[in-house]
């Protein structure tokens, strides 16, 4: 059994569903003058990925019986970390938008600069902080003054 | 018409201080982007669409094609000196490339590479000029079912011919034919998918969307192994760059080859440089009087890889300018690009924009002979490229791709698709679902609906509309032969107990 692809399966199938349930609102076939409907092709494409999620999730359950993958303790704890720094790389990146709205770019860019060089990939205080104004700083610039795109503003700048 | 004047009068109209500039620039950027391991010209094109927001159409258009060629340069380096190719497309130099510099030959794998590349270049630019403006004027006769079955039978191309798993291929497809639909309906102006938010109202934004699944999505993926990658090492240094005399004339053969299969492999959607270069290489190989150097530090295996890789560049423009077709994830975003210039690539784009398409091929010469240039005398500037550290590479990628998302609409909700997508792409990538046929689906599955439904009004109703005119004939067989060749030969390989697949 492949419990990747079942886990994958999985997902693409509930996505399948939601867009089912979605395209079953709108008006489907063919109107008295040969147009096709808005809800025609969504519900062509939804229907096909259900079939497909599906296909995915049956061949994942071909010889359910055997593992195919069984990963050593080293190797799993190794992928586990692996997993852990993109997450939390994630819910960085995601805190940053966040922080952009509220405290503007500038300042909320320089800190996540600053805390993303300096806590997670470790470097030097002093290294973390210059790294952390050049970027801010020179992005900043480019866009706000040399494009003239206004970047967003919250308490801060 | 005169081809050769229209030829002419674009390659007269980029001799301007501001293109020329610019040309320069998208080079430049391409180089370093394609040096850079993990961000390849798909990263590099929409990082710097939001650049050119507010540039005349030509400036801007020259320098994100530049990026786009220019990156096919670049990835032979880190390919040769680290054995780290920076895209997929770049695997096949590491075969050669990097045995030749553990050899202490690093400057002459760097020379051979670039006479590749730079002769593939031009070669497959030359057939593109030729080709482009009689594909362009035939297209122009395509109606709306022809269009319709064009775009299907691409369609069904990419989806068959990127990963071995179909079935997670034509998935990948769905999904982007499902994001296409985002928005209000062109015709009826019915509101699908949109679940309530307003700014799905206009749909989603390709290039968010794209830097979403290229530039997040691949930053997140090499953050996994980041300090498992800490030790790796250039080897050798760079002295001799130019081959000698017969050195030349034993890479010219694989070299011609190879810019002649790049261009044909390029042409096909779906199947892009790096399928390429695995053709060209295996082809110079059984042609080769010294077939057992390869592999070990070939010169003609490394100049057959290089060479089919750029040469690919010119026969995926074809499609995307005179049938608006992207058949590559670079080419999509380009098209992406070009959209938020204004310009709409078709046969209508030779035929209202001439000057721009002649302009954009012919900057393609310029900038090839600028790259040259830049290999053969600032290597050593772009090996020490190479030498920033990963950590901040990734900030500045990530700060760029929020600009980039931001400055498109200047909208905050745009920055969040673009976070949600670059999750999205991870969970495809890790989950070895292929995210061309996604991207390429996204960007063409607006246009199959449109021309389906315009179609299908025209004939009142009935299908047979896609039956009539030769052209949608002949598409209709060639997608039944793009879709049961490869299980007939799937069969046959199984009976004779092969392995081989199409696409491996």
């Amino acid at each position: 059994m492949n419990y990747r692809d079942f886990a994958a399966g999985l997902v693409v199938l509930m996505i399948s569903i939601v867009l089912v349930y979605y395209a079953l609102d709108l008006p489907k076939g063919l109107s008295s003058n040969g147009v096709l409907q808005p809800g025609t092709f969504p519900i062509v494409i939804a229907s096909g990925l259900f079939l497909l999620s599906i296909l995915l999730i049956g061949n994942s359950l071909k010889g359910i019986r055997e593992f195919r993958f069984r990963p050593k303790r080293a190797e799993l704890l190794q992928n586990l970390r692996g997993s852990a720094r993109v997450w939390l790389a994630f819910a960085g990146m995601f805190a940053l938008f966040i922080a952009v709205n509220k405290l503007g770019f500038l300042v909320s860019v320089a800190l996540f600069t600053f805390i993303t060089a300096k806590f997670y990939f470790k470097h030097k205080w002093l290294f973390s902080a210059v790294v952390a104004c050049v970027i801010a700083l020179g992005a900043y610039w480019v866009f706000e003054s040399f494009l003239g795109i206004g970047l967003p503003t919250g308490l801060l700048i | 018409m005169d081809y050769l004047g229209l030829f002419l009068g674009g390659l007269k109209s980029i001799f301007v201080p501001e293109t020329l500039l610019f040309l320069l620039i998208g080079v430049l950027v391409g180089q370093i982007v394609g040096i850079l391991p993990g961000i390849g010209p798909v990263t590099g094109l929409a990082l710097l669409i939001p650049l050119t927001f507010g540039m005349d159409p030509a400036p801007a258009l020259v320098m994100l094609t530049g990026v786009y060629y220019g990156s096919m340069f670049g990835g032979a380096l880190t390919s040769i000196m680290f054995n780290t190719p920076g895209d997929a497309a770049s695997v096949v130099t590491t075969f050669d490339g990097y045995p030749l510099a553990r050899q202490g030959k690093a400057g002459l794998a760097i020379g051979t590479a670039t006479i590749g590349s730079a002769l593939g270049g031009l070669f497959s630019a030359i057939l593109m000029v030729i080709l482009a403006p009689f594909i362009a004027r035939f297209a122009l006769a395509f109606g709306p079912a022809e269009y319709t079955t064009l775009i299907a039978l691409a369609m069904l191309l990419i989806t068959g011919l990127t990963t071995k798993s179909k079935v997670k291929s034509a998935i990948a497809a769905l999904m982007g034919l499902a994001l296409a639909l985002i928005g209000q309906d062109p015709i009826t102006g019915v509101p699908r998918y949109t679940f309530g938010f307003f700014e799905l109202f206009t749909g989603l934004d390709f290039v968010v969307v794209a830097l979403g699944l290229f530039a997040v999505a691949e930053i997140m993926l090499s953050l996994e192994t980041y300090h498992l990658e800490q030790k790796n090492g250039a080897v050798g240094k760079i002295s001799k760059i130019f081959p000698t005399k017969q050195q030349f004339k034993e890479i010219l053969p694989p070299i011609r080859d190879g810019s002649i299969i790049g261009f044909i492999v390029g042409l096909l959607p779906g199947a892009g440089a790096t399928i390429a270069t695995f053709i060209s290489y295996s082809f110079s190989k059984k042609r080769s009087k010294k077939p057992e150097e390869f592999g070990k530090g070939s010169l003609e295996g490394l100049a057959s890889a290089e060479s089919a890789n750029n040469g690919s560049v010119s026969g995926a423009m074809v499609p995307m300018l005179t049938l608006g077709i992207p058949g590559s994830n670079s080419t999509a975003v380009l098209l992406g690009g070009m959209m938020i210039l204004g310009l709409q690539p078709g046969p209508m784009f030779f035929r209202n924009n001439a000057e721009l398409a002649w302009s954009v091929m012919a900057s393609m010469f310029l900038g090839i002979a600028f790259l040259f240039a830049l290999n053969m005398f600032m290597v050593h500037g772009f090996v020490r490229i190479m030498k920033i550290p990963y950590s901040i590479l990734s900030v500045i990628i990530l700060v760029l791709s929020f600009l980039g998302a931001y400055g498109i609409n200047r909208s905050m909700f745009d920055v969040f698709v673009m976070g949600i997508f670059g999750v999205v792409g991870y969970f495809m990538k890790k989950n070895d679902f292929p995210v061309a046929p996604m991207v390429l689906t996204l960007v063409l599955g607006g246009l199959l609906e449109q021309n389906l439904r315009r179609a299908l009004t025209i004939s009142d109703g009935s299908y047979a509309v896609f039956f009539t005119s030769p052209v949608s004939i002949v598409m209709i067989c060639l997608t039944l032969a793009a879709f049961t060749i490869p299980q007939l030969m799937r069969l046959l390989n199984r009976k004779r107990g092969s392995d081989f697949e199409i696409g491996e």
